[in-house]
């Protein structure tokens, strides 16, 4: 017993010191990409990032999921090869942008236009960053495996609900993730769902938003507090499995506005439930009536509040629940995108002018996705066909495309996640949202309390309690 | 743009709210991000009435200073303030609006009433408008009950369990909109829109105690789930400072002038039903009854026990405090020798009579209203005031009988509006989504919405009143009885049915958001409604045993928001009345500049149920708000 903690202890040690020398592990290159470049481009966040990577229990824990996986987002980017002089660090503007040609194979087409526009929302500078192994945490990924050993079996059926081997709803009664190999496209969304927050606990204190106007003028401007919590299978954050009186409810979420006057004090709470026949119960505290009141929760097709592009559907990308009658799902293909890295946790890889309504600078990373196509079989959804490119690596979306029912697309999401490389544990930066129709940007940022993790989450998702923010 | 409107706001009479807005736009900025957080707003409007008595004119000229601060320096521990500063320029302006005001003891039998002007302080005791009011009461609100919304403090337990909220502040329940059920722990202030204004600007917050206790957090909600109660929660407020309703009478008694401006409650029309004749030389001196403002011990107290079951939300309601209305009581009368215009500045002599013979005068055999009902019978001629007025006298049996003498008698009655009735209310609210329906083009499903309560003997100026003579209370002056005749009571049911649904345009493809349209209806059956008045002093407004409401509201939002159409619907079943109030907000300027133009119109009688208080206050209104 003594000597386990005393080589613990030595191996803990070690680990350490190699850190604070600087020096990777030597099969994790990217930690040395990171610091080449942050040394290349002298900017703070790059260095700090490039720290948190080199994190023994980082690294390790990239290794754990690789090994599970069989693949990293690095490995399938040197299968694909990649143009050579795609290089982290190189910065690509409107007026070099076409000595890359290949610029258009891995920028999708909405980002290549900002980047060309010459008005609303203009993009000065892409900066390419290294492709990075990114991780959920341990104890999510020997759930998954635990399940596998089992010879756990999900199936979707055909109200589109994701069930366990027992036919019970397997986000509310496991901790695993469904279909880590995906073969259709409802199995697809469904491990995309399934990552939900990469969390238990999440609070964004605060989240703010600026609505930019055409003009590349700020229209309006909030400051909210939002939190979010996983209600079952909670296998990283106390308390682990259930949250008590919570039966049927995958997650739920509360949000509460700060700014403007006009909308302060405005809270409402969301709890997604896991029967697809069961609408989300929302509710909201309305400070002009100074009553709470009960809200459609089948209605999730509208914008959260005025000026946002982002509707209720929107959250995480997309919350939209997966019926299969009047959607299709398809993978309709493979591919390497370039969006924005999850480097939050260090700093916000965008970065935008004086006015808040264009970039300044943008870091991308190269990524390899699936594309998955949502389509409207009703003509009555508000989107007739969401194009999510979802990552290989973690399941979550890296960019999104949204067409209205014409079939033009209306808005585009690229958001850039703040994860913690030694946990494995995830919440959000930024939200970079722009609508190509009424040529309307949002900018999102989010900033992470993680005290959260430790906090007694009970009652933030009670209408009544945030009535009295 | 921002200076100058605080310039503006300064030049009429607004310094103080926009010097005060001026500091915190600096102060904002110091206290970001931390534990202070400090908003406010100041807001000018300017309306044209054009329905009122005297035509077309400059309307309510409302203006809003605000200023909100928190303080929060941990999760459990919040303070809060809010303080208005408010008030209407309206009575600055030299206008030409009236109201009606005393009978007109040189009408046709005394039917047609004098004109009170509104804005003109000027009593010239002659002609059709004797009377009139500078409005002054309107021009700044800024008595501290006015001026402080909210200064309380607020604990929290760790575990969110128990919320203890101490001070001054407004405490919302129920879910009804507009007509209060449930929603009675503060009472209302009609003085500037009525009830139509945003339910947080229209409740009088009070000084109490609010415990909110979850039960399931704090592990007792045990025997409550062994009978499928889930999420259980109770709250319990203590008001230990009573208040009541405010409105304004737009009383032209010149020992009692009060003007409320366009949303001023009318002077009743006094009328005697059997002769079909007004009252002359009548003017009402009208006194607050209140239950004394702080009782420690007999407040009012409200509880609430609220659960989920089959998807819905439930509460019990339990309300034990005041009546927000007022009763109307005879206190007694003063007799004015020597003026005909009720004015005891004008009179030589001022006798005071106490209730009974106050009662003898108006009710007793050769009384007053004997008096007015045996005008004319001789020879079947119409009453003329005039004759009246230097021949004889309505007023002998009060002891005044040489008229031509003394230039004339009138009788100022004084009159109790009392508050210190209680009012007993049990209720129940129930809201849900019935996912089991859903239509439209969206498939969504509505919200409903269901409030009842029960009312135990809730007391009602009584129509008809006992007199002790062989005449019968009746008509305007049934009031004129002691006050054990005067009032009845009866237990009361409200039921409330809502429906909320957002609603997406069929072959709208690009409709960006829904319109939420909500929809209500109300019934209060007054068990034994025979006999009584809807609301006293306006005694032909007779109660309904069900009075019927509908209301019906829409809120679209368009060109990304920036445009917002609200649009409110009541109908008054019961009096075939209606009030529709139209907004548009010009969001387009960013978050700090508010412009809204408001619509308001009536289609009601004059003192006709609730929407006759208000019938001729139709107006446009404009205003401009910077909020920070």
């Amino acid at each position: 017993m003594h000597k386990k903690k005393l080589r613990g202890l030595l191996v803990g040690c070690s680990l350490s010191l190699l850190a604070q020398t600087g020096l990777a592990s030597p099969d994790a290159l990217w930690v040395d990409e990171w610091q080449a470049m942050a040394a290349k481009t002298g900017f703070e966040g790059h260095k700090k990032f490039a720290a948190m990577l080199n994190d023994p229990a980082a690294i390790q824990l990239t290794k754990d999921w690789d090994a599970f996986r069989g693949y990293s987002a690095r490995s399938l980017v040197a299968e694909a090869g990649i143009p050579e002089d795609m290089k982290p660090g190189m910065v690509i503007t409107k007026a070099n942008a076409a000595q890359y040609p290949w610029l258009k194979d891995y920028l999708p087409k909405a980002s290549y236009d900002q980047l060309m526009s010459n008005d609303w929302f203009k993009w000065q500078e892409i900066r390419i960053v290294p492709t990075t192994p990114y991780s959920m945490p341990k104890a999510r990924l020997e759930a998954t495996k635990r399940a596998l050993a089992a010879g756990e079996k999900f199936s979707i059926n055909d109200k589109g609900e994701l069930l366990n081997s027992k036919g019970e709803f397997a986000l509310t009664h496991g901790d695993a993730l469904p279909f880590t190999k995906p073969k259709t496209g409802a199995e697809l969304y469904w491990a995309f769902l399934a990552h939900g927050i990469a969390n238990e606990n999440l609070k964004f204190k605060p989240m703010v938003l600026d609505a930019c106007l055409t003009s590349n003028k700020i229209d309006r401007s909030y400051e909210m507090h939002l939190f979010w919590q996983k209600m079952h299978g909670r296998v990283s954050v106390p308390p682990l499995g259930d949250i008590k009186n919570e039966e049927g409810v995958i997650e739920a979420g509360s949000v509460v506005f700060l700014q403007p006057y006009d909308v302060a004090g405005l809270a409402a709470t969301r709890r997604r439930y896991a029967g697809a026949d069961q609408a989300d119960d929302f509710r909201a505290f309305v400070p002009s009536l100074r009553r709470t009141r009960v809200l459609s929760g089948s209605d999730s097709q509208d914008p959260m509040a005025a000026g946002f592009e982002a509707t209720w559907d929107e959250w995480r990308q997309t919350w939209m629940k997966p019926n299969m009658q009047d959607f299709d799902f398809e993978i309709v293909g493979e591919s390497m995108i370039l969006s924005q890295p999850e480097v939050g946790h260090a700093y916000n890889p965008t970065q935008t002018t004086e006015s808040r309504c264009e970039i300044k600078t943008i870091d991308l990373e190269l990524r390899p996705v699936w594309i998955l196509e949502v389509t409207d079989k009703t003509g009555n959804y508000i989107y007739s066909k969401r194009r999510i490119y979802i990552d290989k690596e973690f399941w979550y979306a890296q960019y999104q495309e949204m067409y209205d029912q014409e079939g033009n697309l209306w808005r585009v999401i690229d958001d850039a996640r703040d994860m913690v490389p030694a946990t494995g544990l995830w919440m959000w930066r930024n939200y970079t949202h722009w609508n190509v129709i009424s040529k309307r940007f949002n900018r999102i940022e989010m900033f992470s309390d993680w005290s959260i993790i430790d906090e007694n989450m009970s009652g933030l998702f009670d209408i009544d309690v945030l009535r009295d923010y | 743009m921002q200076h100058q409107i605080i310039q503006s706001m300064a030049s009429k009479g607004v310094l103080a709210g926009a010097m005060t807005a001026c500091l915190t736009l600096s102060m904002s900025t110091a206290l970001a991000a931390s534990p202070f957080s400090l908003t406010g707003r100041i807001k000018q409007a300017v309306s044209v009435a054009y329905d009122h008595e005297g035509g077309d004119d400059l309307g309510p000229t409302n203006f809003l200073a605000e200023l909100s601060f928190d303080y929060k320096p941990s999760r459990q521990f919040g303070i809060y303030v809010d303080l208005w500063l408010r008030g209407d320029l309206f009575p600055l302006h030299d206008g030409d609006l009236f109201d009606r005001g005393l009978q007109n003891f040189n009408s046709e039998d005394f039917r047609e009433q004098f004109k009170y002007a509104l804005t003109n302080p000027d009593d010239s005791f002659s002609g059709d408008m004797p009377f009139g009011h500078d409005s002054d009461n309107l021009r700044l609100y800024d008595d501290w009950n006015d001026v402080i919304r909210d200064v309380s403090i607020n604990y929290r337990t760790a575990n969110r369990s128990m919320n203890l909220k101490i001070g001054k502040f407004q405490h919302g329940w129920g879910q009804s909109d507009g007509l209060r059920l449930i929603d009675i722990l503060n009472p209302q202030d009609f003085r500037q829109r009525f009830a139509l204004e945003d339910a947080q600007n229209i409740r009088i917050p009070q000084t109490g105690i609010a415990l909110g206790l979850d039960f399931t957090r704090l592990g007792i909600s045990a025997p409550f789930e062994a009978i499928g109660l889930n999420r259980s929660s109770m709250e319990v407020v203590y008001y230990p400072q009573v208040l009541h309703s405010k409105f304004v009478v737009n009383n032209p008694t010149p020992s009692n002038q009060t003007s409320g401006g366009t949303f001023g409650f009318p002077y009743p029309e006094l009328i005697d039903p059997q002769s079909g004749r007004g009252l002359p030389f009548i003017g009402v001196n009208l006194e607050d009854k209140d239950h004394e403002e702080w009782d420690w011990e007999q407040g009012e107290l409200g509880v609430r026990f609220g659960f989920e079951v089959f998807d819905a939300v439930f509460t019990l309601n339990g309300f034990y405090g005041y009546q927000d209305l007022p009763l109307v009581t005879l206190q007694g009368l003063n007799l004015l020798v020597g003026t005909s215009y009720n004015d005891p500045e004008q009179a030589i002599a001022s006798v005071p009579l106490g209730q009974e013979a106050s009662v003898l005068g108006t009710w007793g055999p050769g009384g007053y209203i004997d008096q007015i009902r045996g005008f004319g019978a001789v020879d079947g001629l119409p009453v003329v005031g005039e004759v009246l007025n230097n021949l004889t006298g309505a007023l002998a049996p009060f002891g005044c009988t040489n008229l031509v003498v003394i230039e004339g008698c009138s009788i100022n009655f004084d009159l109790n509006l009392d508050y210190d009735y209680r009012q007993k209310v049990v209720a129940a609210s129930m809201t849900r989504e019935i996912s089991e329906i859903a239509f439209g083009r969206k498939q969504v499903s509505p919200v409903l919405r269901v409030e009842a309560s029960y009312e135990f003997d809730k007391p009602f100026n009584k129509q008809v009143t006992e007199t002790g003579y062989v005449n019968e209370g009746i008509g305007s002056a049934a009031l004129i009885t002691l006050p054990e005749n005067a009032i009845s009571f009866s237990d009361q049911v409200g039921i409330m049915v809502g429906f909320d649904f957002p609603l997406w345009i069929p072959f709208w493809n690009s409709q960006r958001n829904s319109i939420f349209t909500s929809f209500q209806f109300f019934d209060f059956y007054t068990r034994e409604h025979e006999n009584k008045v809807y609301q006293a002093p306006y005694m032909f407004n007779e109660l309904e045993k069900h009075q019927q409401y509908v209301s019906a509201l829409w809120i679209g939002e368009f060109f990304n928001e920036m445009l917002v159409l609200e649009g409110l619907f009541v109908g008054d079943l019961s009096n075939d009345s209606l009030a529709y109030r139209q907004r548009i907000d010009f969001n387009f300027f960013g978050d700090f500049i508010r412009p809204r133009i408001e619509w308001l119109t009536f289609d009601s009688k004059r003192e006709d149920g609730a929407l006759g208080f208000v019938h001729d206050a139709d107006q446009v209104e404009f205003s401009l708000t910077y909020q920070f």
